[in-house]
């Protein structure tokens, strides 16, 4: 077990790029999947009727 | 298995960070899942919920997002209950005048009336009828409904959020919404309600859609409206909830929106009235300008009337006279509210009306008014249902012979056509009115017509709208008041 946590912080070291590449593609999406989703506002009158 | 552990220690980073974030926001209760019920369009959202604290009581969850509040029904008591459905004219009633009204003429002795408005800004009868059928939960006695401006409006943003919804990343989303992550992502791209505000002629939902419309998709636009109304009059009769149900009145003078040939228009006359259109652009005259539109922006807004930097008033400053109503309207010039809360558009408009209303009209105008008469009617001749020709041999009609009887009559004409209207017509009022002889149970509270026949050579003006189709906020107490007659004989 403390060898595969030796290896594991081994290539977070020597392998950035690998796990990097993941959490920035996952993150990425999921904030484009949201700003597209908040983009549509909630009505198309924003204005309240006096 | 090198591979593959490779792989794992790969996305192991992800997915720690992933779920701390999880952890996190469940900790800070941030992020939860919540239905989008603040479009309005979801059958299976609640748009009003039981009280969780007070037993009987509901709560609303139908204004989040817009500025307003949701609030609290109490429980069911012996009071009659009236409920009040519609768009933002239903939303801006003065329900509290109502209320008092109600009760002022209420038998002595009975329990008396309360008044709940579920009317929302921008609902058109598909989502009127949404919560509608949601409400009788609170076990009204009196539905009534007011609702006939919208739905193009309504239209036009459902087809933004299908088209802003489909396609490969709905069903991702769709996954994502369980996340806290992508929950609190979205609540923080959302924008401020109240920040977020823009002047009304940007937003091009209604202007761009509808452009190619033909009147045939009209009318089938608008018997999905009478549908959406029969369902609500059914559910009523199911559930023993008297139904008061109101024709729309609409701001005649207010330029229709679209104005397209039929479908099957002879392509040998398509040239010649694609140039009478731009012969009649090019003759409005100044004066005209605003009431004949060139551009959204030149026709007066909800806005106009109280914006937050409003326009200056000059030390000079002279009221503009327009016209006088009669009953229930008696009694004042304009029913707008003063002039230091006014756009700067708002004078020179008002001025311009108070010049149409008298008929000033320079020979020079007068010269270009008899040539546009011409050509709207040539336009009429080879497109009868024309709304934009309509609308301007009205305007013409008026400066040139003052005949207000047949300034009415194409202003109503021009209404009715609009193959996009956003304001109330003869063509959706002929539909209440088809329903309330379906139902002879409906109540009819005829408010077009009493709102015609009110104003000067049955023309309805701006003395008493804002724009196309919103009462200025003065007038709402009238109006109430004739709610209150009809609501008082409904319920004896």
């Amino acid at each position: 077990m403390r060898d595969l946590w030796r290896e594991f912080r081994t290539f977070l070291v020597e392998r950035v790029v690998l796990w990097l590449l993941p959490l920035v593609l996952l993150f990425g999406f999921l904030t484009w999947l949201a700003w597209r989703q908040a983009a549509v506002p909630s009505s198309p009158f924003t204005y309240e009727v006096f | 298995m090198r591979a593959l552990k490779h792989t794992l220690f790969a996305l192991a980073p992800t997915v720690l960070v992933l779920a701390a974030l999880e952890v996190s926001l469940a900790l800070l209760g941030a992020g939860e899942r919540t239905r989008n019920v603040w479009r309005g369009f979801d059958p299976d959202a609640a748009y009003l919920k039981p009280h969780p604290e007070h037993e009987g009581a509901w709560r609303t969850q139908m204004f989040a997002g817009h500025g307003s509040s949701d609030f609290v029904i109490p429980p069911k008591s012996e009071k009659t209950r009236v409920l009040l459905f519609g768009g933002s004219n239903t939303q801006g009633f003065a329900w509290k005048h109502l209320r008092q009204y109600l009760n002022e003429g209420a038998p002595p002795g009975s329990p008396g009336f309360e008044v709940v408005n579920l009317g929302r800004s921008g609902y058109g009868s598909a989502r009127v009828v949404t919560i509608f059928e949601q409400a009788l939960a609170l076990e009204p006695d009196v539905a009534v409904i007011y609702s006939g401006h919208n739905e193009f409006v309504e239209a036009s943003f459902r087809m933004d959020l299908e088209a802003a919804y489909s396609g490969w990343s709905a069903p991702l989303a769709e996954a994502a919404s369980h996340l806290r992550t992508f929950n609190a992502l979205v609540e923080g791209f959302s924008p401020d309600p109240v920040e977020k505000e823009k002047k009304p002629e940007e937003w091009n939902w209604e202007y761009g859609k509808f452009l190619k419309n033909t009147y045939d998709q009209t009318r089938e636009r608008m018997a999905h409206y009478q549908d959406n109304l029969r369902r609500m009059l059914e559910l009523a009769r199911d559930a023993e909830v008297t139904v008061v149900l109101g024709t729309v009145a609409g701001n005649p003078l207010a330029a229709p929106f679209r104005s397209n040939p039929p479908a099957d228009f002879p392509p040998e006359d398509a040239e010649e009235l694609d140039e009478l259109v731009a012969r009649a652009d090019e003759l409005v005259p100044p004066s005209l300008t605003g009431i004949v539109p060139e551009h959204p922006s030149h026709r007066l807004h909800v806005k106009d009337w109280r914006p937050v930097n409003p326009a200056e008033v000059p030390p000079d400053f002279q009221m503009p006279r327009l016209r006088k109503y009669g009953p229930p309207f008696d009694g004042r010039m304009g029913w707008w509210p003063a002039p230091t809360r006014w756009s700067a558009k708002v004078e020179p408009y008002l001025r311009k009306l108070s010049a149409f209303h008298r008929r000033e009209v320079s020979a020079e105008e007068r010269v270009a008014l008899e040539e546009l008469r011409g050509v709207v009617e040539r336009i009429l001749e080879l497109c009868p249902d024309h709304p934009m020709a309509h609308h301007r041999l009205a305007l013409t009609i008026w400066l040139l012979e003052g005949d207000g009887q047949r300034t009415a009559e194409h202003l109503r004409l021009a209404a009715r056509y609009d193959r996009a209207p956003r304001k109330a017509s003869g063509l959706s009022n002929d539909l209440v009115r088809e329903l309330v002889e379906e139902f002879p149970e409906v109540v009819l509270w005829d408010l077009e017509t009493l709102v015609r026949q009110s104003a000067p050579n049955g023309i309805v003006g701006y003395e008493l709208m804002q724009d196309e189709c919103h009462f200025h906020e003065a007038a709402r107490p009238v109006l109430m008041k004739e709610l209150c007659r009809v609501l008082l004989e409904a319920t004896r």
